[in-house]
Formats: structure tokens, sequence, C-alpha cells
């Protein structure tokens, strides 16, 4: 691990544990013998407390010259991906698998990578015809089809 | 004897013809998505559940191991034609295994790796039919003190032998526990962390954090990483290994075979540290240390052995005591659990035949992957010739649909995108998800055998200590937590965990 993946991964460990513990403020911690819900819960998040801050000390000691692992987070796959997916869920129960399918393959375009649209656009038509065929016809997953 | 009636009756199950379409489908079915560059068995599995969420139980247990195999094995042919290890456990087998391709000898290589594995499957088969059966005999005197004992013993061991920082590594078992215990809790019927969102009153479902902490988390991360990917060159021609070959390869598998059978059924245990022990054992003994990297044979050999072994031995504390000493396993039990299935000492004696067949269908399934393999060479070679472009959206298509047909509901999706981007986060900085798979699925466990515990010794914690086998369960424990402290271990271990960069 990198200096500044230290520091946040710390950072990471000490906020998890810390909403941890106010979200469970609320449930019976109890006693050893007799423990109530909160007690494990509780345990656990001053556990990744303590991680965050054996983190936040290793980093603080460790040499912050020439660090090559710094931390750069790729926003374009990272949104596309998670737009993808997102989009499945909500066209879905409106467009149907086969659509959502073609939809989504298509949205392949915007990652960047190399492609080609006539093969794209068959890959589309190919993987809407595939899953409506697999999920839907052979293994009878209860999938809306069309949108109508 | 018994040890024949009952694989006797594990082949009597295993070579219906359903089955054996089952176990050859889920072998190809796991080939495949193996093959793919960056998809590991983990995502493998997760994506492929839902093929077999509308089969009868032994016919899905067929085919999940059979996917699990067939992944596993995938991830060795791209290791070997274009330096790509689908997954951490044939990092050791692209250091010899692409140059022996180098030198025009991958059709070698891959029969190599092909017979290695056949040979440590038909082995570990053996391993688990004999081991499985006495260890849970055994656990059948554990109470609530020695699970939890064996339990934390399990989350440290897989956190020391796991690659990456071992402070991040406890700390994401934590986490994964925490969020295993969201929803309602079993005992007392009460609710925690479910924020009023209803779709997680049953708890947050295992697949979709698994689809997303490993499917698509690893798509986003591919996607980023945009250095271009080495084609195979050139056709492949000789497959069959020469005499000399032979010689050299044969006791370096038998050897991998060993090291792997033992080193999977830890805790921890399985794959990745057994191929990774095996190299390093064969480095050691050889004559000419120097002809590693440089396409020794027994760098292939050894470790896909040792990866196959060690694969199929980590089945073994999962099927006897439900205790799963990986994420692959912790994946396997929820697949079970999905067909109402509960592994553990009373899986054995209660569903002997689901167990036999299971164990049987793992040789018959390794035996396919031998003569499906070295013929369809060609076709995994094309498969990796296909832009990613292309590819990536046909995954996500699967995991959605996966994710989707769980609990037929568009909330499950959307929680899926989430842990992905959780996932993508967590990679970046450098923690690693594995372990916090294994906390979630243990995490409940823990707690309930935790809180008998201490429910029979009035919250004595003593308890742990005065038995005699949980005592020796946390001593192993002290013993390697204490080891890890000690700097000379610690070093060797980051070196040892190296070669991987």
């Amino acid at each position: 691990m990198g200096q500044q993946q230290q520091y946040l991964s710390g950072l990471f460990f000490i906020v998890f544990g810390g909403l941890a513990v106010w979200a469970g403020n609320d449930l019976t911690i109890g006693t050893a013998a007799d423990m109530g819900i909160g007690y494990t819960p509780r345990a656990l998040a001053i556990g990744c407390i303590g991680v965050g801050c054996l983190l936040m000390a290793q980093a603080y000691r460790a040499a912050p010259a020439g660090d090559g692992n710094r931390v750069e987070i790729a926003w374009r796959p990272l949104l596309l991906v998670t737009i993808m997916v997102i989009g499945f869920g909500l066209l879905l129960p409106r467009l149907g698998l086969p659509l959502t399918v073609a939809v989504m393959t298509a949205a392949a375009a915007l990652s960047g990578e190399n492609f080609n649209w006539t093969m794209l656009a068959l890959i589309a038509v190919g993987m809407a015809v595939l899953s409506l065929l697999l999920f839907s016809t052979a293994l009878n997953l209860q999938i809306p089809v069309w949108p109508f | 004897m018994d040890l024949f009636s009952n694989l006797a009756l594990g082949f009597s199950v295993a070579l219906t013809l359903k089955n054996l379409f089952y176990c050859f489908a889920g072998a190809l079915f796991g080939t495949l998505i193996g093959v793919l560059p960056g998809i590991g068995p983990l995502a493998t599995i997760a994506m492929l559940l839902p093929i077999t969420f509308h089969l009868e139980p032994t016919g899905a247990l067929i085919m999940l191991a059979g996917i699990f195999y067939g992944a596993q094995y995938g991830g060795s042919t791209t290791a070997i034609l274009v330096n790509l290890p689908g997954e951490s456990s044939s990092v050791v087998t692209a250091l010899d295994g692409y140059q022996m391709a180098r030198q025009g000898r991958a059709g070698i290589a891959l029969a190599t790796a092909a017979l290695a594995s056949f040979f440590a499957g038909c082995v570990a088969t053996i391993v688990i039919a004999v081991a499985a059966p006495a260890l849970s005999r055994m656990a059948l005197l554990f109470g609530p003190p020695e699970f939890t004992a064996l339990m934390v013993m399990g989350l440290f061991a897989a956190v020391v032998l796991a690659s990456g920082s071992i402070i991040a590594s406890i700390g994401m078992v934590m986490v994964g526990m925490l969020l295993g215990l969201v929803g309602t809790d079993v005992t007392t019927g009460e609710q925690r962390f479910v924020f009023g969102v209803r779709q997680i009153y049953d708890g947050i479902d295992f697949v979709v954090v698994a689809m997303g902490l490993f499917g698509v988390s690893e798509i986003i991360a591919n996607l980023a990483d945009r250095h271009t990917r080495e084609l195979p060159s050139g056709k492949i021609t000789r497959l069959m290994p020469t005499k000399e070959d032979i010689k050299q390869a044969a006791p370096a598998t038998i050897r991998g075979t060993l090291l792997g059978s033992i080193l999977g059924v830890l805790p921890g245990g399985g794959a990745l540290v057994s191929s990774f022990a095996s190299y390093s054992l064969e480095k050691r003994l050889a004559k000419d240390p120097s002809r590693f990297g440089k396409g020794a044979i027994e760098g292939v050999a050894g470790p896909e052995a040792a990866n196959n072994a060690g694969a199929q031995a980590s089945f073994i504390p999962m099927l006897a005591l439900g205790i799963p000493p990986n994420a692959v396993m912790a994946l396997m039990i929820a697949a079970m659990t999905i067909h109402g299935i509960t592994p553990g000492p009373k899986f054995l004696t209660d569903q002997p035949s689901l167990f036999w067949g299971m164990i049987v269908s793992m040789w018959i399934g390794n035996m396919i992957l031998v003569v499906l393999n070295l013929p369809l060479v060609g076709i995994w070679v094309k498969l990796l010739k296909i832009p990613y472009a292309y590819l990536f959206p046909a995954i996500l298509v699967f995991c959605c649909v996966g994710v989707y047909s769980i609990n037929y509901r568009v909330f499950d999706v959307f929680l899926m995108a989430g842990f992905g981007v959780f996932g993508y986060f967590l990679r970046r900085i450098g923690c690693e998800p594995a372990p916090l798979v294994l906390g979630f699925i243990l995490g409940p466990m823990v707690e309930e055998q935790f809180r008998r515990t201490l429910l029979l010794s009035d919250g004595d914690f003593t308890i742990f200590l005065t038995r005699p086998l949980s005592a020796a369960l946390i001593g192993v424990t002290a013993a390697l937590l204490l080891m890890m402290a000690l700097p000379s271990l610690r070093k060797s271990r980051e070196e040892a965990f190296r070669e991987q960069d």
C-alpha cells in the first residue's frame, strides 16, 4: 500500500466504523451473558475505527517520497458502468428485456474502447435475441419481455 | 469398504445422463467465462448462478462445481497464451507458461497444465471423500465455543495468507461482518441497520454483494486499465509433451498435488497459496533454479497441480463444517442456501446421495475439462481476440439479469450498482474485497455462536481457554498473529507475494 492509500483507507475505516456506531446507537447492547442485538455490531464498529487509526498511524510514519501508488479514479468507466447498470434497472420494467439489452450494449460506444459501429449494432441485436432466447425461453425466468 | 460403497453411490448419481450434462455444461460455461480476461472464478460463479436456479439441487450443485473448476482452468489458459492470468491463482502459471508459449511450446504448456490439473483433481477427489466425513464426525464434538474459535481462526488465517496489507484485510473482514448483520436478527427478530428500507429486512443478498464487488467493479477496473492486451501469436501445433518433458513434470505434479491437498484444507488456503507455495518449492528443489521464469516445465506442472488440488480441497471445510475457507467457498455456501441446502456436519449424513454425487462429479468434471480444453484451445484463443468494447456489455447484462432474477426486483440491480462503485473505490485505496465477502458470510454465524458461548458461560470470556479444543484453536490464532508481528516473517510473506506484480 502506498502512503496515500494508507491515509484514505484509514479514513474509510474510521468513517465506516463511526457510521456503524451512530446507526447502532438505538440498538440494545446488553451484557456479555445476555447480549442485545447491538453488542456485536458495536464491537465490530469499534474494531473498524481501531484499524483505521492504525492505518493512519502507518501512513504518518511512512516516507512520503517516491510514492508510486497514487490513488487515481477513472471517472469515465466508473460513471458509464454505473449508469449502464442503473439504466438496466430503470428500463427493464418499461422496455422489456431485449430492448433494454440492446440499449445497454449500444451504450458501450461511450466507453472509449476501440469499436466499429456496424459490429456494435450487430452485437446489440445479437445480444437482444440471445438474452431473450436464453433467459426467457430456455431458463424460463419471469422477466418482462416487451414494452406492452 | 465404506468408502467404496459411498463412491459407488456417488457414481450412480453422477453418471445419470442429466447430471453428466449439467457437469459438462458447467465445465464448458465456466471455462468460457473464465477465459475472458479479468474475470476470476468468483465473478464467474456469481454471474452463472442464475442459470442454476431452476435446476433441482443435485444438478445445480454439480453444475456449480463444474463452473468453478472450469473457471479455474480457463484462467490458466489465458495465463499461458497471453500472459494474462484470468485469476490470481494462475499468476504463477503465467511466469513460466507464457515463456514456454513464446518459445513455440504453447501447446505443450497447455497440455501439461491440463494433465497436471487432472492428476491433482483425481487425488483431491479421493482426499475429499476420505477427509470430509472424518472432519464432520469430529465436528460433532464441537460446541459453540469451538465453532467460534474455529471461525475466528479461519478469518485470521484467511487474512494472513491473502496478499495485501494485513491490517487493512482485518478491517475488510469487520466491514463485511457488519454488512452481513444488516437485516432481521434471527435470535430476537429485531431489525438492524435497515434504515426503513423494506427490501433489506431479510438482509442484503450475498449474490448482490459478490456480483457488485467482483463482477461490476472488475469491469470498471478493466476499462480503466488501458494497457494493450497482447494477442496470442502463432499457431498451436504440438500438444503432447516429450518423454523428457514428462520426466521433468511428473515429480513436480506429484509434489504440487500433495502441497495443494494440505494447504487447501486450511482456513484461508486454497488455490492461490498452494500455487505460490508449489512454485517456490520447485524453484528450491531444481538443480538449476535460473531456468525458472524462462519456460521451465516444472513451473507450470507444479503450481497447476497445486492450485487445482488446493481449490478442490477447500471444499472439505465448506462441506464438512459449513465454514467457508475462502471467498469462493463462501459463494458456494450462498448458492447452496438458495437451493435450501445447509452445508455442515449434518449434510453428509442427511443427504449422502447429494454429497457423494457431487464429489464424484468433480472427478468426472476434471476429465471433461481435459477432453474439452485441448481440442477447443483454438476457440478460446479466438475469444481472447474479441475487443473489450463488445465483451463488457455482455458481461454486464449477465450480471444484471442474474441479480434481478434472484428476487425479481430491480432494487437488487441498483444495490449491485452501489456495491460496484464501493468495490472500485476499495480497490483504489488498496483494500482487496475478498476478505469482506468472507466476513459477510461468517458474520452472522460468528455472532450466533459467540452469543451462545457467552450465554453458556454466563458472560465469562475464559470459557474459550478452559475448553481444550477451543483453547488449541485460539492458540493457533495467537501464534499466527505473533508470527506476523515478527519482522523477518513479515518480510518473507511480502516477498512471496511480490512475484505477483
